[in-house]
């Protein structure tokens, strides 16, 4: 008990002497607990928001469309093949029979396609959208899908241009009976228009009277009806069984609402996509992190190692001790990250306004802590591994002369800065001293600045096809916008947490060195300015490798042609960068270069 | 004749009430351009503090300190780093070589530093590592040498810039009986050659070897002497040693 004690009060002292770089090492885990946190948070959620609109408002098991044959328009007669899947025995209920077409709608100077739906002004046995706003439809105006209206910045009260007509909204509604805007076509449409090609129509309820007033020869009148089903979970399947008959040739197509949930569901699946992708970017940060700081403090815990092994600790005591300091900070880490996650997924992870409901943040399940908590723990025991593994072989006068790696020659690169300013000559020998750490520090940039390139790609892309289009906004891109953003700013503030513990790191290697170099007449300034050569060309490379990283990930990803964002927006970015990166390098710069040179000589 | 160095009233003060220490106290010392000084005293007494502060590698507490009739005491950092560069050269106990570079690569990077061409500092560089008996030693890295050898190719890296005052914080100190006969050899030479040299040192031998010795205690000086014609006893105490 007593060494039980004696280790956890070691461990404590070892976490407030090295206080700064617990901090840092806590905020690098924390912020990667938080990602994986959204991360599972998001994943097997997409489903939630669906079905609780599909309760809220009688969501059908079954939509039966009825499209005409080509040039030729919908009969009476073809609509009794309607009433024939209506009447079949697994059908509970269903409902009329409506009229639907599309034309187009305008308001508030945008344009955009309308799929109108001839609906009863009296409620539905099946699909009973939920008005969220104002009123149902009735002889004097149409009611919005809300995900629709949104795009077309249109609310109850506004009057709307409905296939060339002044139309009043009256209300605004949510429904499960087809995907919400943008995706409202997957399950088909007619747009023979000109120009309606590539138009991502969206859904607008009026009475049967308006639609049948609305249909052209190239807009011929669609008609659906809404199935009910005793068994909704068999709704595929009888999907299946009416459609082995072959072709539709004048029949019904159905739908099964398990399709149209997967269609709703491609929305978060973007966003997902984009977590999990900022997700690996952030755990290979702080995977950087742990391996910049691990590097960093090797020499000093070997050493630790060695009087600790000198004062009579077993290997096993010493093991013990290093792994009670990293999984302490794990663990308070992890809780963190779990907090943050589940604060922040709501507001990452938004549904569409086209459904009810919410993904929610009390989603963080026992599995998602675990999970969370064994990740964390995983990283910072491999962390504690080397210097355990180190302890235990190290003779104990070994670990107590420990110096830590020489720093490398690099022939050429003494030979070429030989011709270069002072300050670049040593901020260049500085970065060829330690390498691995140079690389890291371009690798902590380019990601940071792959991302911020993907986040300028995707605003560039978003403003070219509002701009070219003059069409309501994408809400699925929107999204996509502030889940990129909010991960870019979370990458930015990792990459900064690594430049802060390299460029420390790097100050106190290079401490020796530039206070030679001032012995030998180097200013404080031009120390400070070596100092910040040496981050500056690993950041540089970073940089570059992240714009063109970035821009090729964002071309691999996206699916319509990317807009090339503007040569101000990308210097920016670069510039940004550099400025950030020479601040951080600064602090311990001018630091260092302020302390006498015979008191640094002294120390080492 | 402008003294090389002259400290006047200098002090160096760490702590304060009961913790002070006083490193250097109220010390006054003048050294013509050309002599060779040792600076002598017991561990603790405040030598390597003194040099220091000559070489404004420290700032003092009070006092002034005057290198080639400039006062340098109250300059700027940068205008003491051109002090350094122009005027002063340092040797270290502990050598301070850059472990990545070569001997010659460390010989001259200072001139290197002071914006001389790198054919021309490599070539000063060369011809320095001769001086010393280093030239077949100039693409060994510090780790292949012994500290003698080391110790010379410091002195070689302090010499670059032609310094006018050469200051050697015990540059024997680490070194065992042959090295340091080889060092005194060349310390002898360029103090023959009219090289300024202050040397902190408590190696008897090598304080036989200067023009003349100062004695510190505490922070003070207490003894400051002209040692008999350097000339003779200097080869007398070198002879005792064996050739490196």
């Amino acid at each position: 008990m007593s060494r039980l004690r004696l280790c956890l009060r070691l461990a404590a002292r070892d976490v407030r002497r090295r206080a700064g770089e617990t901090a840092l090492l806590f905020t690098a885990l924390a912020v990667a607990a938080t990602t994986l946190t959204i991360g599972l948070v998001l994943h097997g959620q997409t489903a939630a928001p669906y079905d609780q609109t599909r309760q809220r408002t009688n969501g059908p098991d079954v939509v039966a469309a009825l499209f005409p044959a080509p040039n030729q328009t919908v009969t009476p007669t073809d609509r009794a093949r309607l009433r024939e899947v209506a009447a079949h025995p697994e059908v509970s209920a269903s409902s009329r029979a409506f009229p639907t077409t599309w034309t187009s709608i305008e308001a508030h100077g945008i344009s955009g396609v309308a799929e109108v739906q001839g609906r009863d002004t009296s409620s539905s046995p099946v699909d009973r959208p939920q008005v969220v706003s104002g009123r149902w439809v009735g002889r004097d105006g149409v009611v919005l899908e809300r995900a629709f209206a949104r795009a077309m910045g249109v609310s109850v009260g506004d009057s709307v241009q409905l296939g060339g007509r002044a139309v009043p909204v009256v209300g605004i509604a949510v429904s499960a009976a087809l995907p919400p805007y943008p995706q409202l076509c997957t399950i088909g449409c007619i747009l023979d228009q000109p120009g309606w090609f590539s138009a991502e129509p969206g859904l607008v309820w009026a009475t049967r009277h308006r639609v049948t007033g609305l249909d052209t020869p190239q807009q011929p009148l669609v008609w659906f009806q809404y199935l009910a089903l005793h068994d909704p979970s068999a709704a595929p399947g009888f999907v299946q069984r009416y459609d082995n008959g072959g072709p539709p040739a004048g029949r019904p197509e159905l739908t099964a609402w398990q399709d149209i949930a997967a269609r709703q569901a491609e929305q978060l699946a973007n966003e997902r996509i984009a977590v999990a992708f900022g997700g690996t970017l952030l755990v290979m940060l702080a995977l950087a992190t742990l391996v910049v700081l691990v590097g960093g403090r090797m020499s000093d815990e070997v050493r630790r190692v060695g009087m600790l092994k000198a004062a009579g600790a077993s290997p096993g005591f010493v093991t013990g001790l290093l792994l009670t300091s990293y999984l302490a900070i794990g663990a308070g880490a992890a809780m963190v990250g779990l907090a943050v996650g589940r604060l922040l997924s709501p507001l990452l992870v938004g549904i569409s306004a086209g459904l009810l409901g919410h993904v929610g943040g009390t989603s963080v399940t026992f599995t998602n802590a675990a999970v969370v908590f064994g990740a964390v723990l995983g990283i910072v025991v491999l962390a504690a591994a080397v210097p355990a593994w180190r302890a235990a072989r190290t003779s104990t006068v070994r670990a107590l002369t420990d110096s830590g790696h020489r720093p490398r020659r690099h022939r050429l690169l003494v030979a070429l800065s030989a011709r270069l300013p002072g300050p670049a000559l040593l901020g260049l020998r500085l970065t060829a001293r330690r390498l691995r750490r140079a690389a890291l520090t371009g690798f902590s940039v380019a990601v940071a600045v792959c991302a911020g390139t993907v986040v300028l790609f995707a605003q560039s892309s978003l403003h070219a096809e509002r701009g070219n289009a003059g069409g309501p906004a994408d809400p699925q891109v929107a999204q996509l916008h502030t889940v990129t953003t909010a991960l870019t700013l979370l990458l930015a503030v990792m990459a900064m947490v690594n430049l802060v513990f390299v460029t420390r790191s790097t100050a106190v290697d290079a401490r020796r060195v530039l206070a030679v170099a001032r012995t030998v007449g180097v200013s404080p300034a031009e120390a400070a300015v070596a100092l910040g050569v040496s981050q500056l060309v690993p950041a540089l490379i970073g940089i570059a490798a992240g714009f063109l990283a970035g821009a090729a990930l964002f071309h691999a990803l996206s699916s319509s042609h990317p807009t090339t964002p503007a040569t101000a927006q990308i210097v920016g970015l670069g510039l940004l960068t550099v400025g950030i990166t020479v601040a951080l390098t600064a602090i311990p710069a001018r630091w260092e270069a302020r302390r006498p040179i015979a008191e640094i000589l002294r120390e080492n | 004749m402008t003294a090389a160095v002259r400290v006047l009233a200098l002090a160096k003060h760490y702590g304060e009430d009961e913790a002070l220490i006083r490193a250097v106290d109220d010390v006054d010392l003048e050294v013509p351009a050309g002599e060779s000084v040792v600076v002598v005293g017991p561990s603790g007494c405040g030598k390597s503090t003194l040099l220091q502060l000559m070489g404004g590698l420290d700032r003092p507490t009070s006092g002034e300190v005057w290198v080639e009739g400039r006062r340098v005491d109250g300059a700027s950092e940068r205008m003491r780093a051109r002090l350094r560069r122009d005027h002063v050269g340092f040797v270290f106990q502990d050598f301070h070589l850059m472990d990545e570079l070569t001997a010659v690569e460390n010989v001259e990077l200072p001139a290197l530093l002071a914006g001389t061409p790198s054919r021309q500092a490599r070539r000063g560089a060369i011809a320095l590592l001769e001086d010393v008996g280093m030239a077949d030693r100039e693409r060994h890295r510090p780790a292949e040498l012994s500290g003698g050898q080391k110790q010379r190719v410091a002195i070689a890296r302090a010499l670059v810039n032609r310094p006018t005052v050469l200051l050697a914080d015990e540059p024997t100190g680490n070194l065992d009986s042959t090295a340091t006969t080889g060092i005194l050899r060349l310390f002898d030479r360029l103090r023959a050659g009219g090289q300024t040299l202050i040397v902190v040192t408590h190696d008897q031998r090598t304080a036989a070897t200067a023009d003349r010795m100062v004695s510190m205690r505490d922070g003070a000086l207490v003894e400051d002497v002209a040692l008999p014609s350097t000339a003779t006893s200097a080869a007398d105490i070198l002879s005792v040693g064996t050739r490196e």
